[in-house]
């Protein structure tokens, strides 16, 4: 044994630690939706930018882990934007008493919906990697699923006060929980408020509640049950990410172009605000002592929404647009407005580092115009104030309902079967409403692109219904379509065990059907933008299966493996789903091949596991669309054949030193790559001329970027028998790359090059950003009084050095200039510096 | 416990090779040309293509790169839309399809699929260059030192000095263009302008500056110096390109006849002290004033009454320190021959005290005989004051002997 130490203290030296959660209640209290929250995301478009900052980050769903390595890799490597063994979040499945929770059309789970419910969510089952699960067949990542029957919440009341600087900076929560009564009923209820008027970063706000209830109903020995609602309204000011430029040129690596000052206010240009409430019902029926069927049907509705600007006929009010930035007058003989404007930028003029919300309301105040034919209308004239500038909010309001069974059958003593049936009906609105007109007396519906590449008036219309549509606050406009996702899903598993060797195999089939809705009829698509699409019909498969080779129930070998084929989700299958229903070219399901291989050491006082795990993703699509210089047009891209591939070992070890002190390690590599060379065709997005076909991007072997592939930690604890616990972690990143713009990549651009040109280099080499590190430091303590009463506090610092240099990521603008690489120079974000997170609470 | 050390031992070794075998792959990249010896040609050799074509204009198919450093750019508007290469072997004219991008010192390669080879008035061109798709920026900063080229009269069609860049010493504006600005920015007229060797009397070449170049208006320098400027040809005249008119560095005093910039008061505007020219009573009241009806003169007298005092006609101070050939000159009338006026200069005079307090030397010009014929001065050579704050003078003396008029006109200062 005193060997063994020696030697994982060993490796502990050569890699990194961690914090067990033995009382998850007295430990840490890592509020994974602030971790989330404040995350800086980075995505190669806008689109993906705004959904992804919402998703759900993977460290929320690790920390409860029982794991060694996932556990101190979702305390210590979220802020640095980590993902286990590189996986999207798609990859994983998060879901509440069974039901599956992420979003059918981006396969993501969006942690935020349930925010501020910690006390809730807390009671969750996670398992990273391949698993058996008796409720779901589950992704490649892993699964969490959170356990929100009401006897699941501990019995009690829990109230707590938190103080942070991050997102919010007050956060108030209430719990109580009655348990099992003598009546049969168990009531459990959950609330929450976090507010904070401005966060760490300057301009973003926070406004947060959340509700939860979770009733329970003992019919008799053989049924309970269950309702659960919860919903967390919330509205929150947003930060942008920019070029280090702006950084540079503001002396602050958190600027934020989203907000300005209007009327000597700070207001933000982006603000979402959410509302989408989830209502359960389950039923929990024991068949008999070896069979149990648990069945629900769910239904999720409400509001998501994110404002942006708009502008018609006005300059780019954005001002990091880059003809608003020193360096693009960066020439001989422009060195005057050059100076000019660098001087502008760095004395922080909140006018031309910011937005300029009065000059907008100015601009709005006297842009007297006649609009005719109002509607279609011959005759019908409008005339008043046109906006030039107003506040849109994009929304995506969805409806989801089902009905989701599982069921457990133990067929021998050491041998059970589980399956299960999801039908999954999915509809979501997606739409522009009118949030603000800023003074202004109307906008006209019309797209301004159109308007000025075509002469006939009736292109430019959003609607050709409703020709020269006068819009005011709370109108839909723009675009507006629906989207249908129809899941049907079974599953099958059989697992065994026995004194040498447990096992799993299990099977899962999935019919998905998408179609698109739309409501309006585009002036540029009047033929294939109104009403229903095709449907797209995918039918898809997953096997997998696992063995535990138990050398001695301390020492075991864990090998596992999938192949799973997946739908393309609805996000990218629409070329341009705003304005028509095509879609991309030869659509095809991805294959998710993975496999991975673990030696697991159990000792009470040390544990480790180490694997290695090899995943290839084959057949994905990518599409987005942006300008292309080249082409001098808006253009969708769409990339197929898209390959990826996750190679690497992941090592956690945590070790007893004393009963009171505890060392953790972690430490994990990898290569995340792209694994092809995928096909992209370029369409002129208000034409669907196909501009490009058949273009091949040299994509083999591009990291995935935006992620640290290589992680490592080490910490040390001591825990008081006195009930009180402090702790360390010093944590290590490096291989972070910029994702790549896969057009930079392509023979096209490199046509003219020869191998010793400095631009060839410029152009497709991949950006590796620096190495960095971080320290985090916590502590905590309890105190019982009179047997009942429990106080207990703490608090988590990270950061502690106030790193603010470290730049976690970023990605190379899809815009480029092949003759000036540097004109739009990458977008990168930074680590916030120390920021805290301090708990008091109280529970009886 | 030794076998169980052992196999952990084992997992992280097999872990870590099984990673790291796979590790460090070359990222992917699109086929590149790779230049080999014979796909890069000089501009000798680019120059030979279009004589091997029968001095035909050749438009370039093969996939060939050429290296050159920009000599001149577009950044003063003497050029619009071309620019000056050059490397070891020659030099040529390039146009380019759209202005700017392109700046001296820049060290390019030019992939020559695309562009023509052509020849306009004797020039030899490379034709229809795209900045953004023919040309690849290696460096910046690379300026080439300009070839020294020993006289203007070196410079000819054949001397293969064509679109080079050179640098000629010890020249000067002829004096005809003197005094004169490079080009007209006000109508944006190109203009020529003859330079000439100072020791010779050979022909002179063109300076030709584009009316917009943002020096056009410039006055021509009138000394003697070094200049630096691409040679570029139109049939058989050999023209020079000034890059930057810091480039033209005449500092010395010219050589041969004195040119100079005159300035003149001819008394026209009916004033006597415009023009910076003041007046100094020493003593009594006797005044300049205009005269004449239609060629106005400088006129002084001390009357039939004999009046008696001196008076002073002090010029503005003039700065002689770049003049190649100072001298002042004027002409003067009088009834009969007299001393009454004289003419001094002096160096150490501050412009508004009496002329007493400084020290004057007296200078001695032709004077009018009398008849009120109108004799010339003469050039009174100044070059001993070739210095700031010098002051020329006519000094009136009445008498109460005699009745003396003078009257001056034309007084013509030259620098």
């Amino acid at each position: 044994m005193r060997i063994l130490n020696i030697i994982s203290v060993a490796l502990i030296l050569m890699a990194v630690p961690a914090i067990a959660q033995t009382d998850s209640s007295a430990t840490i209290n890592n509020d994974s939706t602030l971790n989330t929250k404040v995350v800086p995301t980075f995505t190669t478009s806008l689109d993906l930018l705004e959904e992804e900052t919402e998703s759900q980050d993977v460290s929320g769903l690790l920390q409860s882990s029982k794991d060694v390595f996932t556990n101190i890799a979702g305390f210590n490597f979220g802020a640095a934007r980590y993902r286990v063994r590189g996986y999207d979040s798609e990859n994983y499945t998060v879901m509440m008493n069974g039901i599956t929770l992420n979003n059918p059309e981006g396969g993501r789970a969006i942690w935020a919906f349930w925010g501020g419910l910690n006390d809730i969510t807390r009671y969750q089952n996670s398992k990273s990697g391949i698993n058996a699960s008796s409720q779901t067949f589950g992704g490649i990542g892993g699964f969490s699923n959170i356990n929100a029957r009401a006897t699941a919440v501990r019995k009690g009341t829990k109230i707590s006060y938190a103080a942070a600087n991050r997102s919010y900076k007050h956060r108030v929560m209430v719990t109580h929980s009655t348990g099992m009564m003598e009546n049969g009923f168990a009531v459990a209820i959950s609330a929450s408020g976090r507010y904070s008027g401005e966060g760490y970063v300057e301009g973003t706000f926070y406004r947060g509640a959340s509700y939860f209830i979770s009733l329970e109903k003992k019919l008799n020995d053989r049924h309970s049950l269950g309702l659960v609602g919860f919903g967390a309204p919330t509205v929150q000011g947003r930060r942008s990410i920019s070029t280090q430029e702006t950084y540079d040129l503001t002396g602050d690596n958190y600027y934020n172009n989203y907000w300005g000052f209007q009327n000597g206010e700070k207001r933000n240009s982006r603000v979402r605000n959410n509302h989408k409430p989830h209502l359960m019902l389950n039923h929990y029926f024991d068949i008999n002592k070896k069979t149990k069927l648990t069945s629900s049907v769910y239904y999720i509705f409400g509001r998501g929404g994110s404002t942006r600007l708009n502008w018609h006929d006005a300059k780019d009010p954005r001002p990091d647009y880059y003809k608003n930035l020193p360096s693009f007058y960066n020439d001989p003989g422009n060195e005057a407005i050059f100076d000019q404007t660098t001087t502008a930028w760095q004395s922080n003029d909140p006018t031309v580092t910011q937005l300029d919300w009065d000059q907008m309301y100015f601009a709005n105040s006297k842009n007297l115009f006649t609009q005719t034919n109002v509607d279609g209308v011959i005759g019908n004239d409008l005339t008043g104030n046109r906006a030039k500038y107003v506040v849109e909010e994009q929304r995506q309001d969805i409806s989801h309902y089902g009905f989701n069974a599982s069921l457990t059958h133990k067929l021998k003593e050491n041998m059970m079967l589980s399956g299960g049936a999801t039908i999954s009906i999915y509809k979501s609105e997606n739409f522009k409403e009118m949030n603000d007109l800023l003074g202004a007396d109307f906008w006209v519906d019309v797209d301004q692109f159109a308007e000025r590449d075509f002469a006939d008036e009736s292109v430019a219309q959003s609607d050709v219904n409703n020709p020269n549509r006068i819009i005011k606050v709370g109108d839909r406009f723009g675009y507006d379509y629906d989207i249908n996702i129809n899941t049907y899903r079974g599953f099958g598993q059989v697992e065994g065990t026995s004194k040498k060797i447990d096992w799993f195999v299990g099977l899962s089939l999935t019919s998905t059907n998408f179609w698109r809705t739309g409501n309006m009829k585009n002036g540029l698509f009047p033929d294939n933008s109104e009403g229903d699409s095709e449907t797209q019909s995918f039918f898809n498969y997953g096997i997998k299966g696992g063995l535990v080779y138990k050398i001695t129930g301390r020492h075991l070998l864990r090998v596992n493996s999938a192949y799973i084929t997946r739908a393309p989700f609805s996000r990218t299958a629409f070329i341009s789903p705003r304005t028509r229903d095509q879609i991309v070219p030869n659509l095809e399901s991805e294959k998710i091949m993975s496999g991975d291989f673990s030696y697991i050491v159990r000792y009470p006082k040390v544990k480790t596991r180490a694997t290695a795990f090899y995943t290839s993703i084959k057949d994905k699509t990518w599409s987005r669309s942006f300008y292309h210089d080249d082409l001098n047009s808006f253009i969708n891209y769409v990339m197929t054949g898209v390959d990826q591939l996750f190679v690497g070992v992941e090592f956690g070890a945590e070790i007893n030193i004393t009963s009171e002190i505890i060392a953790t390690a972690a430490f994990a590599t990898g290569e995340f790559v792209y694994d092809s060379r995928p096909t992209v065709s370029i369409i002129q997005d208000n034409s669907t001329e196909l501009l490009e076909n058949n273009k091949t991007v040299y994509f083999k072997n591009y990291k995935i970027g935006g992620i640290p592939q290589t992680a490592a930690s080490i910490g040390l604890q001591y825990r008081s028998p006195k009930y009180w616990f402090v702790g360390a972690n010093f944590n290590y990143f490096t291989d972070i790359y910029l994702d790549a713009n896969p057009d930079r990549r392509t023979a096209e651009v490199v046509a003219n090059l020869v191998t010793t040109d400095p631009q060839v280099g410029q152009i497709l080499d991949q950006t590796k950003l620096d190495d960095d590190y971080t320290l985090n430091l916590f502590a905590g303590k309890s105190w019982r009084i009179k047997n009942k009463y429990y106080i207990r506090f703490n608090i988590n610092v990270n950061n502690v050095l106030d790193n603010t240099d470290f730049k976690t990521g970023g990605f190379e603008q899809l815009r480029y200039d092949a003759a000036d690489i540097d004109k739009f120079p990458p977008k990168i974000g930074y680590m916030l510096g120390r920021t805290y997170f301090a708990m008091v609470s109280f529970s009886f | 416990m030794v076998r169980t050390n052992k196999i952990i031992g084992l997992t992280i070794i097999l872990a870590s090779t099984l990673f790291f075998t796979s590790c460090e792959k070359e990222f992917d990249a699109p086929p590149i040309k790779e230049n080999t010896i014979g796909d890069i040609i000089t501009i000798a050799d680019l120059k030979a293509k279009r004589v091997a074509n029968n001095n035909v204009d050749l438009k370039i198919t093969e996939d060939l790169s050429l290296y050159a450093v920009v000599t001149m750019d577009e950044l003063t508007g003497n050029l619009f839309k071309e620019s000056y290469i050059q490397d070891a072997t020659g030099a040529i004219n390039v146009r380019l399809t759209s202005a700017g991008g392109l700046y001296q010192g820049d060290s390019i390669r030019i992939s020559l699929k695309g562009p023509v080879i052509t020849e306009f008035s004797q020039m030899m061109q490379l034709d229809s260059v795209d900045v953004d798709d023919n040309i690849f920026k290696q460096a910046t900063q690379k300026d080439r030192t300009p070839e020294l080229v020993s006289s203007v009269s070196a410079i000819t069609p054949f001397s293969g000095h064509q679109s080079k860049l050179i640098r000629l010493e010890n020249v000067q504006f002829v004096a005809a263009e003197l005094p004169g600005t490079y080009a007209v920015g006000a109508t944006q007229t190109t203009e020529n302008h003859f330079l000439e060797d100072a020791a010779s009397t050979a022909s002179p070449i063109i300076v030709r500056t584009s009316g917009f170049a943002n020096f056009a208006d410039d006055s021509l320098p009138t000394l003697n110096g070094s200049i630096i400027a691409i040679v570029s040809q139109f049939n058989n005249d050999m023209q020079l390109l000034i890059r930057n008119p810091n480039e033209v560095n005449f500092v010395n005093p010219r050589t041969g006849p004195c040119v100079g910039i005159a300035t003149t008061k001819d008394f026209t505007d009916a004033n006597v002290t415009s023009g910076g020219w003041t007046t100094q009573n020493v003593s009594g009241s006797i005044n300049w004033a205009t005269g004449g009806t239609s060629n106005l003169y400088g006129v002084i007298t001390n009357t039939s009454s004999q009046l008696v005092g001196e008076t002073w006609y002090i010029s503005p101070a003039i700065d002689f320190s770049t003049s190649s050939c100072p001298s002042f000159d004027f002409r003067s009338a009088t009834f009969a021959g007299n001393t009454a006026l004289e003419l001094y200069v002096s160096s150490n005079y501050d412009g508004v005290s009496l002329p007493t307090t400084a020290t004057w030397v007296q200078l001695f010009p032709t004077l009018s005989s009398g008849g009120w014929s109108w004799a010339n001065s003469g050039s009174m050579d100044l070059s001993a004051y070739q210095q700031a704050g010098v002051y020329v003078a006519f000094k009136y003396t009445g008498s109460s002997s005699a009745w003396n008029t003078w009257e001056v006109d034309d007084l013509k200062i030259t620098k």
